[in-house]
């Protein structure tokens, strides 16, 4: 018969504990130094006006190249209106670049942010498959522990049952009343070749154990 | 010594319970995207209706508008008037007013069709990221679903199983006390 099964033997090998603790140094490694950056992002695509920044660039461009003191601009029926259709223009021009950026940076910040959630969600998903693995170990366990007890149960019905039904035919009662312990005969009949009785306790227990 | 020393393998922390580590740091994370995220990701959703650039180009039209005819009128002063006549000036600021309009007009329109492609770009992004986060809830709901019927399962197989015991044992009694009492 096998041995008990021991605890330590069911231990993590060293290759398993040295998987465990790279994983979580690189995980919290991650969170102190990765995330942060991610959050930084986020946070900037929301908070920056980029757009701003590239609208006044755009504006003063569009002075420098237009507002040169001029007699002919000075005297011309249109230019004032030429400038402001001019800076307009581009200005809207540098608004929608920047606009474009702001958003890219946001969404690639929630791609990221989300990727990242989902990561979670799958760790979470594999520890509910372990746990539920592990519950329905446990379920099959306990169902064959209680087939080993109800086989035990019977075996033991079984066995009082014979013995019963042999000590009513030795002229006893059903658990051995007025049969003697040692050789199963009825009390005050001697052991001899026709009545050789069941033998001692002991060498009943050995018989039963060892056939 | 390095200064990385801590993270060489032996002189990291041992990890005793792989399973409550892995529940701590997927829990941390997904309360952390909450926390840092969520609020984000909301105001990103709203923004696939964003006026921004045609406010701003209303902002900037009057502006605009207001900085060239500024600039003009310095331009003018600078050169003792310029010889224009009150009729020339007349013209000059009708002129003027008729082409600021326009070009705030011009420039509003420009900013609806680009506010649009913006939003629209936008909003095929975020479809993007909501069908992952669509097909990563239902994967999960999927797994939940399995794992419940797994258990149910388990269960009525045990159920089933103690009761065919259960009969076994009942019918090897009921034999044995049939064979007592009948023969």
């Amino acid at each position: 018969m096998a041995s008990k099964p021991k605890k330590s033997e069911y231990q993590a090998s060293e290759a398993e504990k040295i998987n465990a603790s790279v994983a979580n140094a690189e995980n919290k490694y991650f969170a102190e130094k990765y995330d942060p950056i991610l959050v930084e992002m986020v946070s900037d695509a929301m908070s920056q006006n980029v757009d701003n920044l590239l609208a006044g660039r755009a504006g003063a461009d569009t002075q420098q190249a237009l507002s040169k003191p001029s007699l002919a601009a000075a005297r011309s029926v249109d230019s004032a209106a030429d400038m402001a259709s001019a800076a307009g223009a581009q200005i809207l021009r540098a608004r929608v670049g920047g606009e474009k950026a702001q958003k890219n940076l946001a969404l690639s910040g929630l791609a990221g942010a989300r990727g990242q959630q989902q990561d979670a969600t799958t760790g979470l998903a594999t520890l509910a498959r372990l746990e539920n693995t592990a519950t329905l170990e446990s379920a099959k366990r306990k169902l064959a522990n209680r087939q080993a007890n109800i086989d035990f149960g019977k075996e033991l019905a079984g066995t009082v049952y014979q013995t019963g039904k042999t000590n009513m035919a030795a002229g006893g009662g059903f658990f051995g009343q007025g049969l003697d312990r040692s050789t199963g005969l009825k009390q005050g009949t001697q052991v001899d070749k026709e009545n050789p009785g069941r033998g001692t306790i002991g060498d009943r227990l050995m018989g039963g154990l060892f056939g | 010594m390095s200064e990385f020393n801590n993270y060489m393998i032996g002189n990291l922390p041992v990890v005793d319970d792989p399973e409550k580590v892995l529940n701590q740091i997927t829990t941390r994370d997904y309360n952390r995207y909450i926390d840092n995220f969520r609020g984000f990701e909301e105001r990103l959703l709203e923004s696939r209706n964003s006026t921004k650039l045609i406010d701003q180009a209303r902002e900037d039209s009057v502006t605009q508008t207001r900085i060239a005819k500024e600039s003009n009128a310095r331009n003018i002063d600078r050169y003792g008037g310029a010889g224009l006549s009150a009729a020339q000036r007349q013209q000059q600021a009708r002129t003027f007013q008729r082409g600021s309009s326009l070009a705030t007009a011009d420039n509003i329109n420009n900013a609806r069709i680009a506010q649009r492609e913006v939003n629209q770009a936008t909003m095929a992004d975020l479809i993007n990221i909501g069908q992952g986060v669509n097909r990563n809830s239902l994967g999960m709901m999927q797994e939940a679903a399995g794992m419940q019927q797994n258990r149910y399962q388990a269960y009525k197989n045990a159920r089933s199983n103690y009761s065919s015991q259960m009969k076994g044992m009942g019918a090897q009694i009921g034999s044995a006390l049939l064979g007592a009492f009948l023969i």
